[in-house]
């Protein structure tokens, strides 16, 4: 489906066209786009189902939002920025139904081992990683799972998440070392 | 750059994501810069314990989760377009959905509905043919014959000895049996001067 075309071409499409072009070209951009945009949620927001509800939402307001798309960065960028505000809208009202700390790193890393505790004794691996990255503060996270994961310029991120470059990659160094120790303080505890 | 700012980029460098430039300077501090050796070799060895965890870290959804993705999507964009398909499938689910105590109740009316039909059907067909009995019962009578005439005339008149009658009275009787002959079509016989006299004299 439309293999040649580009983003900006589709966009322009879904802006001009009939409603069955507009519709074709909007389902040509989800195809492109609907995988990176589901890691961009699920990676910030830790549940598959929470990610499946966001990225809904995130494709839903962009189908909204279309027309009035500025094209003033790539419209990956755009999707980008709109699925991490999503995300992180949705990780601030989990935070506040669940009372789920946002920092709690910093009381895991004073000596309260019961998280990575917990976590061992569930002995998953893959959970205790998702709690790792989970407890970063939500800037740090965002930045984190993005320059990580989805290996974005730092140029990108800052146009997705505002900030200085400088700013940016300070939040990576840190956010992976807390990573990394939270990781290696659970570990250390492992039967 | 600052050194604090090749301090943050130290993630990059160990995972060679770092521009040649910067890298090179990154490795001529770590040459040099004893406190900043020291911090390159403790991420060094933090990244390197967390990175293989780290990628496997997520478990992926199955392909067949992007194509539902986007049909829900495009399902909410355009809930008035469905498919005549899609509605006949939507509807069967939902007739899937209802109870079975239901299906059940349907299935008695139904039964019931037709049991009564049946019955008025059977009903209309015996009175017809009762009906249809009787007119042919009446069509196929034959006409009144005199042996049938006399015998209904004593029966009606069995102390009047027929010999014995006069004519006025044998016009009465003649106008009884025209009166009261077992038919509605009125078929008796109309007798004959020697009829009427055979019959008051039949000896």
């Amino acid at each position: 489906m439309n293999p040649e075309k580009t983003d900006g071409e589709l966009v322009a499409e879904f802006r001009s066209g009939t409603a069955a072009q507009k519709e074709k070209a909007f389902a040509e951009l989800m195809h492109r786009h609907r995988e990176p945009i589901y890691w961009v949620c699920r990676r910030l927001l830790h549940s598959h189902d929470d990610a499946d509800d966001v990225t809904q939402t995130v494709f839903l307001k962009i189908f909204r939002a279309l027309p009035n798309f500025q094209e003033e960065a790539e419209f990956s960028t755009w999707a980008y920025r709109i699925a991490t505000n999503e995300s992180l809208n949705a990780l601030r009202a989990k935070a506040v139904r669940h009372a789920d700390s946002l920092d709690a790193l910093e009381t895991d890393l004073k000596g309260d081992s019961a998280r990575p505790d917990e976590a061992l004794e569930r002995n998953e691996e893959r959970e205790l990683i998702e709690a790792a990255i989970a407890s970063l503060p939500e800037k740090q996270r965002a930045v984190f799972v993005m320059r990580y994961y989805d290996e974005l310029p730092y140029e990108e991120i800052a146009t997705i998440l505002g900030g200085s470059v400088g700013g940016l990659k300070a939040n990576y160094f840190h956010a992976f070392k807390k990573v990394s120790e939270f990781l290696k303080q659970a570990l250390k505890h492992e039967p | 750059m600052t050194r604090d700012d090749y301090r943050y980029e130290l993630p990059d460098f160990i995972l060679g994501k770092s521009d040649p430039e910067t890298a090179k300077t990154i490795e001529r501090l770590i040459e040099t810069d004893a406190t900043f050796r020291a911090e390159f070799l403790e991420m060094k060895s933090l990244i390197e314990f967390s990175t293989p965890k780290l990628n496997r870290a997520f478990d992926a959804p199955n392909h067949a989760y992007f194509e539902s993705l986007s049909e829900k999507v495009m399902a909410q964009i355009k809930p008035h377009k469905k498919s005549l398909w899609t509605v006949v499938k939507e509807e069967v689910a939902l007739l899937v959905e209802v109870p079975r105590w239901q299906w059940a109740g349907g299935a008695l009316a139904t039964a019931l509905a037709l049991a009564l039909i049946g019955l008025t059907a059977e009903l209309d067909n015996h009175t017809r043919q009762i009906t249809l009995a009787k007119a042919s019962q009446h069509e196929e009578k034959p006409p009144l014959s005199l042996i049938a005439t006399q015998k209904f005339a004593l029966g009606i008149t069995p102390e009047i000895l027929a010999m014995q009658l006069d004519e006025a009275e044998a016009e009465a009787i003649m106008s009884i049996l025209e009166n009261n002959a077992p038919t509605r079509k009125q078929t008796y016989k109309v007798l004959t001067d020697e009829e009427v006299e055979s019959l008051f004299n039949p000896m």
